[in-house]
């Protein structure tokens, strides 16, 4: 799968921006990040022969590996001597905070695959708030397909979240 | 329970994920729900999908990467690629070579009654990035040999095996043809004695040094 040039290519066009979001979140620096990314590809081709697609999406699978490398890339930026480390008081990454912009990153990515209708009724409503019939008069349309697209649009949201490899989300 | 009535009840649950619902719509879903164990199911996936959501932060920009990131990537994954083919390649050949003079030596101890040679691994030094090498010694009564096994070299190169001795002497251990599609095992001899052998080099003709080792 990442055999050849070709594979490589396809894999980071699939999953590279997202990977590169999510070693951003955490490590703070566009270099840091663009370097994580490139130790996952290089670590997942080492791996290759591991590699289940039976048992885990390639996403699944990079973003565990990306996961080890953040925290890895974290560990050795506190152990740095203060004088020399630049970019103030790192703590070192724990696997908490790994997981929750996994989280995030994941949850982002999936909002944005939906459609845009159910994307914006979801946003309007658990994110800022709104009524479903405040939402409706602004689009000019009725309450029930405002609600209507929020049932959906959860829908979608939990099974491309199960697509790339969540199981806990009911 | 017509198809029209779970639109309405979907309509509920998709709120009630969400947002509290008013009392008279709240009662009513409760007790549809306490009929019906598909909108309970669904209920609670979309109850545990929205319990996630507060997690992202969805207006957080999409941030591009370099779109030079791309192309670094298919090439350190490439180099990888070729250095771990290189160097399994060199572990196999080194298997062969080492039963290769394990035999010579049992053949040695039958012709004589003096021990077998015995491989001494020696360190290598400037090796270029994309060649993997394994070099050893062996001692012999008039000499020393080396046993160099190399991969990724460059194909058709002529390369020359030279020794140094302790006096700064430059001995010739001969040549070998490079080739870059599998790893070769040269054995090379040179005339200076391994206590008097200090170092060994292998270089093109012309001089460039490509690789060396203190013995
Ligand atoms: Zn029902």
């Amino acid at each position: 799968m990442l055999g050849d040039d070709a594979g490589v290519r396809a894999a980071y066009d699939a999953h590279g921006a997202e990977l590169y979001r999510f070693c951003l979140r955490l490590l703070g620096d566009r270099g840091a990040a663009e370097d994580a990314v490139q130790e996952t590809f290089v670590r997942a081709w080492r791996a290759a022969d591991r590699y289940d697609p039976a048992r885990a999406s390639l996403r699944t699978w990079l973003f565990a590996i990306a996961r080890n490398v953040v925290i890895d890339a974290s560990r050795v930026r506190a152990s740095r001597p203060p004088v020399a480390a630049q970019d103030g008081d790192h703590e070192p990454t724990t696997q908490d905070a790994v997981d929750r912009v996994l989280l995030a990153c994941g949850l982002e990515t999936a909002l944005r695959e939906i459609s845009t209708d159910q994307r914006h009724a979801i946003m309007e409503i658990a994110y800022r708030g709104r009524t479903s019939a405040d939402v409706a008069r602004e689009l000019g349309t009725s309450d029930s397909t405002v609600r209507s697209r929020l049932f959906y649009g959860l829908k979608a949201l939990r099974t491309t979240m199960q697509q790339m490899g969540w199981t806990d989300v009911g | 329970m017509s198809a029209n009535d779970h639109d309405r009840w979907r309509e509920l649950i998709g709120l009630a994920a969400l947002a509290p619902l008013d009392p008279a719509e709240d009662a009513e879903l409760r007790a549809h729900l306490a009929d019906c164990s598909w909108c309970r199911r669904d209920a609670e996936h979309l109850r545990a999908m929205a319990a996630l959501l507060p997690a992202a932060d969805p207006w957080s920009a999409a941030v591009e990467p370099d779109p030079a990131l791309r192309e670094r990537i298919v090439a350190a994954v490439g180099d990888t690629r070729r250095r771990d083919t290189r160097r399994d390649r060199l572990q196999r050949a080194l298997a062969v070579a080492a039963a290769a003079v394990f035999l010579v030596g049992v053949g040695a101890v039958l012709n004589r009654p003096a021990p077998g040679p015995t491989l001494e691994e020696v360190a290598l030094a400037d090796v270029p990035a994309d060649v993997a090498a394994d070099a050893a010694l062996i001692t012999h009564t008039g000499g020393t040999e080396l046993v160099l096994t190399v991969d990724g070299l460059q194909d058709g190169q002529d390369y020359v095996v030279t020794f140094v001795s302790d006096a700064g002497e430059r001995v010739s251990a001969g040549t070998f043809i490079g080739v870059d599609d599998r790893p070769v095992v040269c054995r090379m001899n040179a005339a200076v004695l391994r206590n008097e052998a200090s170092a060994f080099e292998v270089a093109t003709p012309d001089g460039r040094l490509v690789m060396r080792a203190d013995i």
